[in-house]
C-alpha cells in the first residue's frame, strides 16, 4: 500500500498510508508544474485543447506560466489559481472555461482575467 | 530535582544518557586486542535498550612504554556494517572520554587477547590520504593515555590585488596560513592555507553592487591521486556558526602533497563559512570521507578577518562604481543581444515612468500582435527625461529595434513589479528555456498536493536513486511555509553549476536519502 506525507496545520509531517494512490496515477486534470526560479514561484499549466462550443470552431486555452513571489502570500495566490483551474474543468462551470478559451493566445488577456477573478 | 529537570522537565539520568548513550547500555564484552606491536585496541560491546549490540574500539599507538590515544571507532546498526570513526569534538565527545576512562579501569583486571577481530579495525585503505588528525580537546585523565597536544601558528593576513572574477575588473585575495605541529599520523606537521577572493560588480537594476566571494583551503600533507568528494565541517567551537558541507578536494598540481578544496555543493556554503570566519571565534576544520574523519584541525580565533574583508569590499565597490553611481549606470546591452537578434521584431525599447516617478529604459519582449509586453528587463534608471531618451535611442539603435514611449497600464505594472510584491505575470511557454520542474501540484479538497517523480541517474558507472514522493499540505501558514521549504530545497539541489559541483551535490543527496531509508 502506498505511503505519503501529510503536513498538517502545525507544519509537522506525518506518514500516512492509503489503500490506493490518493491522486490516481497521473494527478487530476487541473494539475500544474511548479518550481522556484530564484525567489519566484513559477506555476506552469499545459494547454487545454478541443474545447467545443456549438456553432463555433474548437477553442483552446494555451499553455502558460504564472509567477508569484516565494512567500506565504505567493503560495496562497498559487492555490487560488489552482482553484480557478480546478473550477473551470468541473461540470457546470463551462462559462469560466470559455472565458479563458476566448482569450486565445493573448497571454496578457489571460493574466487580466486571472487578476479579475482572484480574490 | 536537578537543573536539567527544571529546564526540560526530564530526569537528569535521561539527559545524561542523551549526552553519553553508553550510560544507558549494558557492557557485555571488553577485550584488549594486542596483536599489533604498534597499536593497542580496547574493544567494547554494549547492548542497548532495544536489545541491539553497539560496538566501540578505542585505538592507541605505542610510543615506548606509553600509549598515545589515536581515535575511537564504532559500529551501530543504524550506520551499517562498517566501523565509523567518531568525531572527537562532536556529540560523541563525552562518550569517547567515558570509554577511555572505562578502558583504563577495566584493563587493570583484563589480560590482553590475540586474534580478536578488532585487531583488523582501523586498517588503512590504499587510497587513504595522509592523516593529520588532531584534536583540540582536553587530554583524558591518565598519563599513559593522553590525546596529543597540537599547536597552531597562524601567519598575518595577506591581501593581494588580483585579476577580476565574475565580470569584475579586479578582485582582492585575502589569505592566512596556519602551521600545525604535534599531530598524529606519519607526519606530525601540517599546513592549512585559507584563501578568500572578493570582487564586486554593479547591479544596475537594483542600484547596488553584488559582492562575489570564493573560498579555498589548501591542505598539506594531503596527497590525492585524483579529485574526490569529501565532507567538510567548519564550525565555531561553540557550534553556533558554520556548517557541514559536501565538497570536492583536488590535487594542487603546483604543490607536492597538497590538496585544494574549492568546490562546494551548496549554494550558501561559502556564505556560512565566511560568517563563521567573521565571527572571530575559535573554529574547528574537519575533513571526512565516507567512513571516517581524516583531518581535524583547530583554527585559532581571528578578529582581523572581518575588518580586512569589509575594507576590501568597500574598495572594490568604489572601484566598480568610480565612473558614476550604480543607479545611473545602464546594464550592459551586450548581455541581451543574442536573445534579441533571434527575433528583433519581437522586442522594443520602452521609455517608461514608474509610479515612483523613476525614469526607466526597458527592453520589452512583445506579445504576438506586438501590442503589449510579455516580459521586460530594465536597462537603467535615469534622473532626467533627456538622459532617459538619449540612452533609449542608443539602445534601440544598438539592437536595431523600435523605440516606444509608453504609458503604463495595470498589466504592465504587474510585469515589472518587484517579486516581493504580490504580482502575477503570464508568459508564453518555452520548454527549452525552463529548468526542470520540482514537481506537479494540484488541489484535493482542503489540501494541496505535491508529487515528485523518482529520479535515477548514474555517475562513473554507479547508479543513484532519488525516490519520488507524494506530500499533501494543509491550507495553513505553517504548512504553506513547509511547501515553500520543499521547493527551495529542490531549487538548490538542481541549481546549475559546473559539472563536478552538481555531481557532488546530487551524489551527496542520493546517499543521504539512501542512508536515511536504511536507518528507518
Amino acid at each position: 500500500m502506498p505511503f505519503f506525507l501529510r503536513v498538517g496545520d502545525d507544519g509537522k509531517a506525518r506518514v500516512c498510508e492509503t489503500n490506493s494512490s490518493p491522486m490516481g496515477t497521473d494527478g487530476p486534470v487541473h494539475k500544474g508544474k511548479i518550481w522556484l526560479d530564484g525567489e519566484v514561484i513559477c506555476l506552469q499549466f499545459p494547454s487545454i485543447d478541443n474545447i467545443t462550443v456549438a456553432g463555433r470552431a474548437p477553442l483552446q486555452i494555451v499553455s502558460h506560466m504564472i509567477r508569484f513571489p516565494a512567500n506565504e502570500q505567493g503560495i496562497t495566490a498559487a492555490e487560488a489559481v489552482l482553484h480557478i483551474r480546478q473550477q473551470m474543468l468541473e461540470k457546470g462551470n463551462e462559462n469560466l472555461l470559455l472565458a479563458f478559451a476566448e482569450r486565445g493566445t493573448d497571454h496578457s488577456a489571460i493574466l487580466r482575467l486571472y487578476k479579475e477573478i482572484l480574490p | 530535582m536537578g537543573l536539567f529537570d527544571s529546564l526540560f522537565g526530564r530526569r537528569d539520568r535521561e539527559i545524561a544518557e542523551l549526552m553519553n548513550p553508553v550510560l544507558g547500555m549494558k557492557l557485555i564484552e571488553f577485550v584488549i586486542s594486542n596483536d599489533d606491536p604498534n597499536y593497542v585496541k580496547h574493544y567494547f560491546k554494549f547492548r542497548n535498550k532495544n536489545g541491539e549490540d553497539e560496538e566501540f574500539v578505542t585505538i592507541y599507538h605505542r610510543a615506548g612504554s606509553q600509549l598515545e590515544y589515536l581515535r575511537t571507532m564504532s559500529r551501530r546498526n543504524v550506520w551499517g556494517p562498517e566501523f565509523q570513526t567518531l568525531s572527537e569534538s562532536g556529540p560523541w565527545s563525552m562518550t569517547i572520554t567515558s570509554l577511555l576512562e572505562r578502558g583504563q579501569q577495566l584493563s587493570a583486571n583484563t589480560n590482553p587477547t590475540r586474534g580478536h577481530f578488532s585487531a583488523k579495525i582501523g586498517a588503512s585503505t590504499p587510497l587513504e590520504p595522509v592523516r593529520v588528525t588532531a584534536s583540540p580537546s582536553q587530554p583524558v585523565t591518565g598519563a599513559a593515555r593522553q590525546r596529543p597536544r597540537v599547536s597552531a601558528d597562524a601567519s598575518e593576513w595577506q591581501v593581494q590585488r588580483k585579476e577580476g572574477i565574475e565580470g569584475s575588473s579586479q578582485s582582492e585575495e585575502i589569505s592566512q596560513t596556519y602551521h600545525y605541529s604535534g599531530l598524529n599520523g606519519p607526519s606530525a606537521k601540517a599546513v592549512l592555507r585559507l584563501v578568500c577572493t572578493v570582487a564586486c560588480t554593479p547591479d544596475a537594476q537594483k542600484q547596488q553592487v553584488i559582492v562575489h566571494r570564493r573560498l579555498r583551503f589548501y591542505l598539506r600533507p594531503f596527497s590525492l591521486p585524483h579529485e574526490a568528494p569529501f565532507t567538510l565541517r567548519l564550525y565555531t567551537t561553540d557550534q553556533s556558526l558554520g556548517g557541514t558541507f559536501s565538497v570536492v578536494a583536488a590535487p594542487d598540481y603546483g604543490e607536492n602533497e597538497t590538496a585544494v578544496i574549492a568546490r562546494y555543493a551548496g549554494k550558501d556554503d561559502v556564505t556560512k563559512c565566511l560568517e563563521a570566519l567573521m565571527s572571530g571565534k575559535h573554529m574547528t576544520f574537519t575533513l571526512a570521507d565516507k567512513t571516517e574523519t581524516l583531518v581535524e584541525l583547530p583554527l585559532p580565533s581571528d578578529q582581523v578577518f572581518k575588518e580586512i574583508y569589509e575594507d576590501a569590499c568597500k574598495r572594490l565597490a568604489e572601484l566598480e562604481t568610480a565612473s558614476g553611481t550604480v543607479a545611473q549606470r545602464p546594464a550592459p546591452l551586450s548581455a541581451y543581444s543574442e536573445m534579441v537578434r533571434k527575433n528583433p521584431k519581437g522586442y522594443a525599447i520602452w521609455l517608461y515612468e514608474t509610479d515612483a516617478k523613476e525614469l526607466q529604459v526597458l527592453l520589452v519582449k512583445l506579445n504576438d500582435d506586438g501590442s503589449n509586453m510579455d516580459d521586460a528587463w530594465s536597462l537603467g534608471t535615469f534622473s532626467s527625461s533627456s538622459e532617459q531618451s538619449t540612452f533609449g535611442l542608443e539602445a534601440a539603435r544598438y539592437f536595431h529595434i523600435k523605440l516606444m514611449d509608453v504609458v503604463p497600464t495595470s498589466t504592465q505594472d504587474a510585469n515589472i513589479s518587484a517579486p516581493n510584491e504580490l504580482t502575477y505575470s503570464v508568459e508564453k511557454m518555452d520548454n527549452q528555456k525552463f529548468p526542470p520542474s520540482h514537481g506537479t501540484i494540484w488541489l484535493d479538497g482542503d489540501e494541496i498536493w505535491l508529487g515528485q517523480a523518482t529520479k535515477d541517474f548514474s555517475f562513473d558507472g554507479r547508479p543513484y536513486h532519488i525516490p519520488g514522493s507524494m506530500v499533501c499540505f494543509a491550507k495553513a501558514k505553517a504548512a504553506r511555509m513547509a511547501l515553500l521549504n520543499v521547493l527551495r530545497k529542490e531549487r538548490d539541489l538542481w541549481a546549475p553549476g559546473d559539472e563536478a559541483t552538481v555531481k557532488a551535490r546530487l551524489i551527496a543527496h542520493a546517499e543521504k536519502l539512501r542512508d536515511r531509508a536504511r536507518s528507518e
